[in-house]
């Protein structure tokens, strides 16, 4: 059945069927696994032959079907299990192949300068329609068929017929979608019919399924998810409630975000359509099956419009994740510079493979997830292969892929196995993690024990217990490493770093899957700023640091941190800049709080707010920009932390093992106006709660009698008194640690005053203690932050999150000010006027760390000299004079009810 | 830490842990030996995706014991399982003798590897409650091990897995002829 959809409003991905192929498997009782049926065709590079699919990589045979059935399927009979796999497109050849191909970007800059939007401020129209590139269609989400994602279901049925005793059978179903989660109740049915169903009619009964699941018109969700910025903003909206009041459908939001009725009730094919909060049920109302029961179009298909994660999973991350990451962290930090690429094995033979192929999976998603059809991106460009399950007849071709002198030999690699078997085969792995027992094994880093491993392997039997001498989970294990390693650390590298703090309360408090992304994004800000804070190359002082230089931002943080995951995103250029000013605008505001306002000097105060002023208006420049570049201040708003962390302590070299963050939180913010802790949230909920919209709306209520009321939390933690008696001999260790190593429990430098933003004019000489100039400042200040909030405020679900986030103080401040700032004839510019057009740099794309921070710096060279070639653009009388010139080329007829956001000034 | 004081306390006491790799063809009865040493029962019978593995302890020996199965696509397979084997157990299905020059070859296509050039070799002719089952003589007669293989240690011994016959004969056996090692 091949229809093409009605003409419809809906935004449509460009792509064919949902799913791709539909692929059965069963276990021969001579042969072993093979491949049975193949719909609509073969997958190119498996065709089937009278033995089964095969394909040829670097001279070995791989055989798909053992991914279909996987180790020890049989022990469960009647138990339906799942494998994931993917499959790689060869560009050259288009077959599709296990092993990805080199990426197409590998060793090339990964921080670029990504940003290709015109100079010209432009102003876009959120409601308007055709607007899907705007929300990131082109992005990193987007699906391609580069990547087909299997998901397949195994099961195991006891059957006295069979010679054997059994029938072991698979279907599997592949598709570009990364939600591929949903189809997963809708096969494991298919198989329940394709093992029961009589032999002739299975090949329909798959042929059903696969038309099936393509009648419906799934094209909402897809271009929904593929909206990357749009799904990041949501998945960055922690509040269950914010999101149910975003996709309430008696408000607008819902259809400036969906670009439909929410009350369509059926899909361009005439399928019922149900939307229901964030969830969107599709029924298969159209389908009418040749074979298959009818049962199974009575269930709908159900997806969450909401991408959770880059590749949504059913698992959750709790335990069994956080145990792997707070095994492997510390790992990781041993691992020389140079060599900062892991092959992991993971294996269980308990779990079910489900599990197993969701925990590989669950990795990338805390990686960075997959880009643009390839895995992502991390250390120095190279991709990080997964392998969620992989049997043992892969691994000549893995070894082949991943050896020396090959693409891939520096990239990361996880592999999901259910085979203890691999444990034997130590070159391919440098971490074997033993997901039953929770147990981490490393193999010598130095390579020497894994030369005498291999040699052993090679002589006798000895060598399966040297496998098993280094378990990286006891305490006591701890110590010896801490013994072995740590006095003559200088780098700190069995420090506890704050994600691993942070992964000890998560486990404590037991939080779901949003509140650990949350909790991760907000660490990875926290550590961009305190990496982007070093004033220059000088403000290296260890010299073994030296050595990043030439690596990029994201190699730099990824190598300094080492906590495994992170998030891409914000190592964007101009991502790195919003969070680069947002780091500075917070500590602007810190100062100003703890001026007394009757004692500064006017010209202090009015550099200090003018400091303050120059932000915002960068950041309204920016957001007027483009939707791309609003979405993504939103975000950083809504996952922007408090600074406390980055600003009492070096979050390069802080230990944090020892500090009780939670009762020194509590202790701290007794005493802090700004900010209390809700005593009925765990300190991670109170962590996580968003305050960017406070930080920014701060200095809506601000007035020169009292910066009491001023919305910002005080900086600096006092901690020394919460550093917790030690009662293992690890701590007593790491105190005697502490009186020796200066890296413990400095304070970090940043904390003096910050850096001053250098477009602020000297205006010495012109205020002399006359608080007019600078209360027009203050109004100034004012005027730009509501037009800040205006801008947030038009955004699809912007509305929301104003009314969510802000005070309501800051809330009625705003209100009152807004209309008169909306209606003033400063914001009637749709667009900027030519001389502006010299305010927006391109900078050149840089990939060292250094550059970028030359870059930074170099913004803030251009704006001075953008102030001094305009004889200072912010000087009032420029203002008016401006504003008279560009009135003037703007018709009547649109000045009064247009769209305002360009500021004349 | 766990680990190593029970293989130190195992040294004083003389017991003992070795790898074992039991193969042949598929239906040899290969999964039936290793769960009636395993658990003294027959434990249902399906084809082993892949492989098994546990634990059989007997005379202060621990066997770690690796069943992988037999099928056509998962024979190329068994030498990944070759690295830190103490013995080879060959699974020979004594009643299929139409498939028995199958078996010597693939047995042969083993022990020529020079990871297993240094195990001692046992083999089960299983299936002896069978009628038409060959004497383990006879089979060790076809396999032709005492022309060919001069220096390994080898034995065949005639097992029925049902009931147990043989098979602590086979581990003893193993046991014996490891013990220096």
């Amino acid at each position: 059945m091949v229809r093409s959809p009605k003409k419809t409003h809906l935004p449509v991905v460009q792509d064919g069927g949902n799913i791709k192929y539909i692929v059965s498997a069963e276990f021969d009782n001579k042969q072993g696994a093979i491949l049975k049926y193949q719909h609509p065709r073969s997958i190119p590079g498996f065709k089937t032959t009278a033995q089964g699919a095969y394909t040829g990589n670097n001279g070995t045979t791989l055989n798909l079907a053992s991914l279909m059935i996987p180790d020890s399927v049989e022990r469960f009979p009647g138990r339906p299990d799942f494998t994931i796999f993917m499959l790689y497109k060869n560009e050259h050849t288009d077959n599709y192949e296990l092993f990805p191909r080199p990426h197409p970007e590998e060793g090339s800059p990964v921080l670029r300068k990504t940003d290709t939007r015109p100079e010209t401020l432009i102003e876009e129209n959120e409601d308007q329609e055709g607007g899907d590139t705007t929300w990131g269609t082109l992005d990193s989400e987007l699906e391609s068929d580069k990547t087909l994602f299997f998901l397949n279901v195994v099961n195991t049925i006891l059957d006295e017929s069979n010679e054997r005793g059994a029938n072991i059978q698979a279907v599997a179903v592949g598709t570009t979608m990364r939600n591929f989660i949903i189809f997963k109740h809708v096969i494991v049915m298919v198989l329940h019919y394709y093992m029961t169903y009589p032999k002739e009619d299975r090949l329909q009964l798959l042929i059903d399924c696969f038309v099936m699941i393509n009648s419906l018109d799934l094209s909402l969700l897809r271009t929904t998810h593929a909206r990357s910025r749009l799904q990041r903003l949501l998945r960055s909206i922690s509040d269950l409630d914010l999101l149910k009041q975003i996709f309430d459908k008696s408000k607008p939001n819902i259809s400036k975000i969906l670009k439909i009725d929410p009350n369509e009730k059926v899909d361009s094919y005439g399928n019922k359509l149900v939307i229901r909060d964030h969830i969107i049920l599709q029924y298969f109302t159209t389908f009418h099956p040749v074979v298959l029961s009818d049962f199974m179009t009575q269930m709908p298909l159900r997806a969450d419009l909401v991408k959770t994660q880059p590749i949504p999973l059913r698992l959750n991350y709790n335990n069994k994740v956080l145990k792997f990451l707070s095994l492997i962290i510390p790992e990781l930090s041993k691992v020389e510079d140079t060599a900062f690429s892991r092959k992991l094995v993971i294996n269980s033979t308990t779990c079910s493979k489900d599990l197993i192929s969701q925990f590989v999976m669950s990795l990338s998603n805390l990686m960075g997830g997959f880009e643009e059809g390839y895995s992502a991106l991390y250390f120095k460009g190279r991709p990080v292969l997964f392998f969620p399950y992989m049997d043992i007849s892969f691994v000549d071709a893995l070894r082949a892929h991943i050896e020396p002198k090959t693409d891939f030999a520096n990239s990361f690699v996880i592999i999901g196995t259910a085979n203890p078997i691999f444990k034997f085969q130590p070159d391919i792995w440098d971490f074997y993690y033993d997901l039953d027992e929770e147990m981490l094994y490393s193999s010598d880093q130095a390579g020497q024990e894994k030369s005498t491993l291999k040699q052993e392997l090679r002589n006798g039997t000895s060598s399966f217990k040297k496998l098993l001498v280094r378990p990286h989970n006891s305490a006591f294990g701890a110590f010896l490493n801490s013994i072995e390693d740590g006095m003559n650390d200088p780098f700190n590298r069995n420090r506890m770093g704050l994600t691993l703090k942070f992964i000890q309360y998560l486990q404590k408090e037991m939080h779901d899957n949003e509140t650990v992304s949350s909790v991760f994004r907000r660490i990875c800000i926290l550590q961009l700023i305190s990496l982007l804070n070093i004033k220059g190359t000088a403000g290296y002082t260890t010299p073994n640091m030296i050595t990043n230089s030439g690596l990029s931002l994201r190699d730099e943080y990824i190598s300094t941190f080492r906590d495994f995951t992170f998030s891409p995103h914000y190592f964007e250029y101009s991502n790195v800049q919003t969070i680069k000013k947002m780091g500075l605008f917070v500590h602007m505001l810190d100062n100003l709080k703890r001026m007394n306002l009757a004692t500064t000097p006017s010209d202090k105060l009015y550099t200090e707010i003018s400091g303050v002023y120059d932000i915002l208006k960068e950041f309204l420049n920016s957001i007027c920009q483009n939707k791309r570049n609003l979405d993504d201040f939103i975000d950083i708003l809504l996952n922007f932390p408090d600074l406390q962390l980055s600003s009492t302590f070096n979050l390069k070299k802080q230990d944090f093992s020892r500090l009780d963050l939670e009762a020194i939180y509590r202790e701290n913010f007794k005493n802090d106006k700004s900010r209390k802790m809700d005593a009925e949230e765990s300190f991670v909920d109170n962590f996580i709660i968003p305050n960017g919209f406070e930080y920014i709306a701060a200095l809506l209520t601000f007035n020169l009698s009292s910066t009491d009321e001023l919305f910002s939390p005080e900086l600096i933690l006092n901690y020394k008194a919460q550093i917790g008696r030690s009662r293992s001999i690890k701590n007593i260790f790491m105190l005697n640690q502490i009186t020796t190593s200066a890296g413990f429990l400095e304070h970090s430098s940043q904390t003096s005053s910050p850096q001053k933003w250098s477009t602020t004019p000297n205006i010495s000489s012109r205020v002399t203690g006359n608080s007019i100039v600078l209360e027009k400042r203050i109004q100034k200040v004012k005027r730009v932050i509501v037009k800040i909030l205006v801008k947030i405020e038009r955004h699809p679900i912007g509305n929301l999150i104003l009314d969510k986030y802000l005070s309501r103080k800051l809330k009625d401040a705003y209100k009152s000010t807004r209309s008169s700032v909306v209606h003033s004839k400063s914001m009637i510019f749709e667009k900027p006027p030519q001389k502006f057009k010299t305010r927006h740099v391109t900078l050149p794309s840089s990939n060292s760390n250094t550059s970028l921070r030359n870059e930074i710096n170099a913004i803030t060279e251009h704006s001075t000299l953008v102030n001094g070639t305009t004889n200072d653009t912010f000087d009032d009388s420029v203002n008016i004079s401006m504003e008279t010139e560009i009135s003037s080329k703007i018709p009547t007829s649109k000045r009064v009810p247009s769209e305002i956001f360009f500021d004349a000034e | 830490m766990g680990n190593s004081i029970s293989k130190t306390l195992g040294k004083l006491f003389g017991s003992r842990e070795m790898k074992i790799l039991m193969l042949g063809l598929d239906n040899a009865g290969k999964t039936t030996i290793l769960y009636k040493l395993k658990l003294n029962r027959i434990k249902t019978s399906t084809p082993t995706v892949g492989f098994n593995v546990e634990t059989v302890s007997y005379k202060n020996v621990k066997f770690n014991m690796w069943d992988v199965g037999g099928q056509e696509r998962l024979r190329p397979l068994w030498r990944h399982y070759f690295p830190a084997t103490t013995a080879l157990i060959f699974v020979i299905d004594s009643s299929d003798t139409e498939r028995l020059n199958e078996a010597k070859e693939e047995l042969y296509s083993i022990i020529s590897e020079k990871e297993m050039e240094n195990v001692v070799l046992l083999v089960w002719a299983n299936k002896q409650d069978l009628k038409n089952a060959m004497k383990p003589q006879e089979v060790s007669d076809f396999l032709q091990l005492s022309e060919n293989l001069k220096n390994q240690l080898w034995c065949v011994i005639g097992s029925n897995a049902l009931s147990g016959q043989g098979l602590l004969e086979g581990l003893s056996w193993i046991s014996n002829n490891t013990s220096k090692k």
